[in-house]
């Protein structure tokens, strides 16, 4: 029974704080003037004048480890465009070499008749912990560690192959149009080098500059 | 030693001449290159990035007056009358930037602008026969209807790769606001290389004639999402042709 006066009570209370409140509204003065007039100017401003930066570019070097072979050095060179300040589209492109000097050692013969190997990748990046470092009491860096997974194909002995990418970076931006970053990324890929179709994981660590305009 | 340091010292040199046009372009602009406005917001909060983590380190107030210097993505960078320069956010300067009369939401105007862009970009992952295959094409709109279009597959298989370079019409009979639907029909080149376990075949290139559908939704900003379905005939000699399905969905940009 109680419980019943108190619902009661409670829906009165707000019925009547309802009324109250309208008769509020009802008393402000209405269709007059506000008192404090915020100065608008009409400006010309034409957004198409203002320089957009969403692209980045750069080249970048670094050691490229074939999965069961030897390691070497690895140069690119990638474009990225910026959709939002957490999202971007990333480009590369890069070039290394096959290194089968302990396959030859071994065996004696080459494995491959071309040693150049080619690769490209497009994809995606996410901005993950975009922040600050601090190198010096006066001087504020701004940086960010992303994480890219892409798409593309590896050239190697003259044959495509079919790569997943995945990787993650540090950034660090020395103005606000030029950066340097660290970068490590694995390269996954079916090859039939040895004779039988088998998965590479190709790491690579490069280190690069890039500059947005 | 010496030569250590020659060498490095005209790597630098390099690099500085790499840079040159970049500093020179930061440098050469002067004030009246950029736009001016006066703050309209009760306040304008500024950041040390272009993103809502880095801190803010600056609050304007209402009526000062701000250099527009760039943009990047939904951030401009704005230099103050204190000299003091830092990232404000789209959204918290919309009400400045629209004070010159239009009524309009930023999305909305962001969205109509690219609409009016004519150049697409995509980029997309499939299969082509069975095989994985990436593609890039780049379409060029003439009309709302009528686009040419030119792209590539790249297709990895066991048997070896397949690189196919095409052209095309796109047609685009319905295009609603949150969806279009295109036909398209060409022509191109494939060419072949077999597999090095493949034995006694040699790298081929034939003609190919292809027609498909597609599909395109609007994701954000200038962002699309898209999917694609062509039939391709590829003419291996004279007399034998064979037909290749191709299913994809990727992304695509218009700029």
């Amino acid at each position: 029974m109680p419980k019943r006066i108190v619902l009661t009570m409670g829906v009165i209370g707000f019925l009547l704080g309802g009324l109250f409140s309208s008769a509020r509204a009802e008393n402000f003065p209405q269709g007059e003037e506000p008192i404090i007039k915020p100065p608008v100017e009409e400006q010309k401003l034409k957004e198409a004048k203002i320089d957009t930066e969403s692209l980045e570019m750069g080249p970048y070097y670094g050691v490229y480890a074939l999965d069961g072979f030897g390691t070497s050095g690895v140069y690119g060179f990638r474009l990225a465009y910026h959709l939002t300040e957490d999202v971007f589209f990333e480009g590369t492109y890069g070039i290394t070499r096959f290194n089968q000097e302990t396959f030859r050692r071994l065996t004696g013969r080459s494995l491959v008749a071309d040693e150049n190997i080619t690769y490209w990748n497009a994809g995606a990046g996410y901005n993950l912990f975009p922040g600050q470092i601090f190198p010096t009491r006066k001087r504020t860096l701004n940086s960010t560690i992303y994480l890219l997974g892409g798409l593309g194909q590896t050239q190697i002995d003259r044959q495509a192959h079919f790569t997943f990418d995945a990787g993650t970076g540090y950034k660090v931006f020395i103005v606000d149009w030029f950066e340097v970053r660290v970068e490590l990324r694995t390269h996954i890929l079916q090859t039939d080098l040895t004779g039988a179709n088998e998965i590479m994981k190709n790491i690579e660590g490069t280190a690069a500059f890039a500059v947005f305009f | 030693m010496n030569a250590i340091r020659r060498e490095t010292r005209s790597r630098l040199s390099l690099l500085l001449l790499c840079l040159g046009p970049f500093i020179a372009a930061e440098t050469a602009f002067g004030e009246e290159a950029y736009q001016k406005a006066s703050v309209v917001e009760p306040f304008l909060e500024i950041h040390t990035g272009p993103g809502r983590s880095y801190p803010v380190f600056y609050v304007a107030e209402r009526g000062e007056e701000i250099l527009l210097l760039k943009r990047r993505t939904d951030w401009y960078r704005i230099r103050l009358s204190n000299g003091k320069e830092g990232w404000v956010n789209r959204a918290d300067i919309e009400k400045t930037l629209l004070a010159q009369g239009r009524n309009k939401g930023v999305m909305d105007r962001i969205y109509d602008d690219y609409l009016a862009d004519r150049l697409e970009l995509a980029w997309g992952a499939g299969t082509f026969g069975g095989d994985p295959s990436l593609s890039v094409r780049m379409t060029y709109l003439l009309t709302d209807v009528l686009s040419l279009e030119g792209g590539a597959n790249f297709v990895s298989s066991d048997q070896g790769s397949i690189d196919l370079y095409q052209g095309g019409i796109v047609v685009t009979p319905w295009r609603w606001r949150w969806l279009s639907v295109s036909a398209t029909v060409g022509g191109g080149i494939v060419s072949a290389t077999p597999s090095s376990l493949v034995v006694g075949v040699t790298k081929k290139t034939f003609q190919e004639a292809h027609a498909g559908i597609g599909i395109s939704i609007p994701l954000v900003r200038n962002l699309f999402a898209r999917g694609d379905f062509r039939n391709y005939t590829v003419f291996m000699s004279p007399e034998r042709t064979r037909e290749f399905q191709e299913y994809g969905i990727g992304l695509s940009f218009r700029f």
